[in-house]
């Protein structure tokens, strides 16, 4: 057989029957350029909130939660079984353990300067913030073992906060009032906007966790803490055995529940993930009716188009097409004008997308992935909508076709 | 060329029993042969066609085709044989509408292994004259042009048999005339042509005029090829 004069036909006859060749491609082109525009919206949803992870996230970070069994605000109170000294031992007993920090936090705080007040949660961290939070201070410098040792009355203060209080004015070396607690502004945080949770990274003090635990909070239990050690594969490992001495220093007997949770990187992209399945899954989903409609439409047009050509059926087998060349040809002529759809719709969609990431703030991502699943999509519905017509064709008796 | 022997044929009918079509039928077509076959409808002359061309089978008999017995091949072994072997004339012509006359051409060149298949199209329908239509659509020429076109799909592959049924029904007299000169044209230059026809004028030009009647095949003139000897009615089969 000769294939390249047979998609030469099929070609020709795609270009010759246009409103047909148009009735067909046009389900297909709108599904698929849903299905582009969709992935392209999921994929930028999961790289930003992934960045913003992992820039707060190494993978040999395993954060440490008072709390059992979730995470959040639960009956009875705060969780108070977690202290510093939880921390020190996690450094002290497990192997693998390069680094440790504890930190509590006190939302809502109004603080003063002069005037001023701004209303901002206040964050208590050790002197290890940089290498275990991943944050410095772009101006001036962070607390010291010695600020963490006396509880110093010192702060670092986010950019945006410190343009609330002090405008133009360098807030280094002035004093801020915490409640009746007076803080000497030691420096100014690193920029790192909003978090996963929405809070404003900007616009937040840090105190020494001492300092907010003792003068501003007076507890003696930490909210949480973060563990780095030295080998990313080990994490679960490690975290298991976090788990298993906090048990042990917390006195809990068999049967009672943890009274922390262990965040483990898997944890974190295991719950973006879910997130983002909303994004990358249920929304193409969608796309995939628009498609299956296409595929219906497409098949019953091709039904109709046989019925029309049943004597170009019949000269056909005449002149020595084989049945299974006539049910190729078919399959071919419908495969074509899909993919041909598929196409436009890949093109569309990725137009869409691009134009959509200039005038929205959301961040629209195409990969080549998603390019395959386009014309993926648009090549099974070809063949789905094209497999029965061309049977159909195929089978019809040459006979009875050109009477 | 083509032998049938006994070649019979009925169909079942819903209420009644089977109807015979063909009866026990023989007819040896031998190369450069011009066979009209004519007879009244319902004769069994499209189902004698059909057999002939391979697009339908004999209950039973033989049919050999250059000495083999092809009533048993699968059916895709018959599409090939109709490929090469077979270049079929409808009476319908059935070209592809939009779709030119060489594209139409080329169609049996598609389920062959031809090469050059457009040269090969140009080369057919300039031997029927038409190499002033060849970009033209089957909406934008006369029914003659377009038979003409129809007769080139059928050269276009070569075959050893032209098989035409009717011809020159759908076209007016001088085109008929036309179109019947070509096929004489066609048969001088050595190729065998079977024609079935009601057209006596299309009959009175063949070799030989083949009569069928009640599913029977009767012989009523043949003319030895270049002579022009009176009709001789014979029984065909034993004769042949």
């Amino acid at each position: 057989m000769n294939t390249k004069l047979l998609f030469a036909g099929s070609a020709r006859m795609m270009m010759r029957y246009k409103m047909r060749t148009f009735f067909m491609a046009i389900g297909i082109v709108v599904g698929v350029t849903a299905l582009v525009f969709m992935r392209a919206m999921g994929v930028g949803a999961e790289r930003a909130i992934m960045a913003t992870v992992n820039k707060t996230f190494t993978t040999a970070t395993i954060n440490v939660v008072a709390g059992g069994g979730h995470l959040g605000p639960r009956a009875g109170g705060p969780v108070t079984s977690l202290r510093m000294a939880d921390f020190e031992a996690i450094k002290n007993q497990l192997d693998g353990v390069v680094l440790t920090g504890a930190m509590q936090w006190l939302p809502g705080q109004d603080i003063r300067y002069r005037g001023n007040t701004r209303q901002m949660s206040i964050y208590g961290y050790t002197d290890q913030t940089e290498a275990v939070w991943l944050r410095g201070v772009r101006d001036g410098e962070y607390f010291t073992a010695a600020d963490i040792d006396s509880a110093a009355r010192v702060a670092v203060i986010g950019t945006r906060a410190a343009e609330a209080l002090f405008g133009d004015e360098d807030p280094i070396g002035k004093q801020i009032q915490a409640g009746s607690v007076p803080l000497r502004i030691k420096g100014v945080l690193e920029l790192q906007g909003i978090d996963t949770h929405g809070a404003d990274k900007d616009d937040e003090i840090h105190v020494p966790v001492t300092t907010l635990m003792r003068r501003l909070m007076n507890v003696d239990h930490v909210f949480a803490g973060r563990v780095i050690i030295d080998n990313p594969d080990n994490v679960e490992a490690v975290g298991e055995q976090i788990k298993a001495l906090m048990r042990e220093r917390h006195s809990l007997s068999e049967g009672e529940p943890d009274d922390v949770v262990v965040i483990t990187p898997k944890l974190v992209q295991d719950i973006v993930s879910n997130a983002n399945r909303v994004l990358g899954r249920y929304l193409p989903a969608a796309a995939g009716v628009a498609l299956l409609v296409a595929a219906i439409v497409i098949a019953n047009i091709m039904l109709i188009a046989v019925k029309e050509r049943v004597p170009e059926i019949g000269i056909r087998k005449a002149v020595g097409a084989e049945s299974r060349q006539i049910n190729f040809q078919f399959l071919t002529e419908t495969v074509v004008v899909a993919l041909t759809a598929g196409v436009f719709g890949v093109g569309l969609g990725i137009i869409a997308a691009l134009v959509y990431d200039s005038l929205s703030e959301v961040p629209m991502v195409v990969t080549p992935g998603s390019v395959a699943l386009g014309l993926g999509a648009a090549l099974v519905v070809g063949i789905l909508a094209g497999v029965m017509p061309a049977r159909q064709a195929s089978a019809l008796d040459p006979v009875n076709a050109l009477r | 060329m083509i032998q049938l022997k006994g070649i019979c044929k009925s169909y079942q009918r819903p209420d009644e029993g089977p109807l015979e079509v063909l009866k026990n039928v023989d007819l040896s077509i031998n190369e450069g042969d011009y066979i009209a076959i004519v007879g009244p409808s319902g004769s069994g002359k499209s189902t004698l066609m059909n057999i002939l061309g391979l697009l339908d089978r004999a209950d039973s008999g033989e049919y050999l085709m250059d000495g083999d017995d092809v009533s048993e091949l699968s059916p895709a072994k018959l599409a090939k044989l109709r490929n090469e072997k077979i270049g079929f004339v409808f009476q319908q012509f059935h070209l592809l509408p939009r779709t030119n006359a060489i594209e139409n051409v080329e169609i049996p060149l598609i389920y062959s292994n031809a090469d050059k298949p457009e040269e090969r199209a140009i080369g057919a329908l300039k031997s029927v004259g038409l190499g002033n239509r060849m970009k033209h659509f089957p909406e934008e020429l006369s029914g003659g042009q377009q038979q003409r076109v129809a007769i080139a799909r059928a050269l276009v592959t070569d075959p050893e048999l032209i098989l035409a049924d009717e011809p020159t029904g759908n076209l007016d007299k001088t085109t008929g005339e036309d179109l019947m000169d070509l096929l004489q044209q066609l048969n001088a230059d050595g190729r065998t042509i079977v024609v079935i026809t009601h057209d006596e004028n299309l009959a009175k030009r063949a070799k030989r005029t083949v009569h069928i009647d009640d599913g029977r095949l009767n012989e009523l003139r043949a003319v030895a090829p270049g002579s022009n000897a009176s009709p001789t009615e014979t029984q065909l089969g034993g004769a042949a």
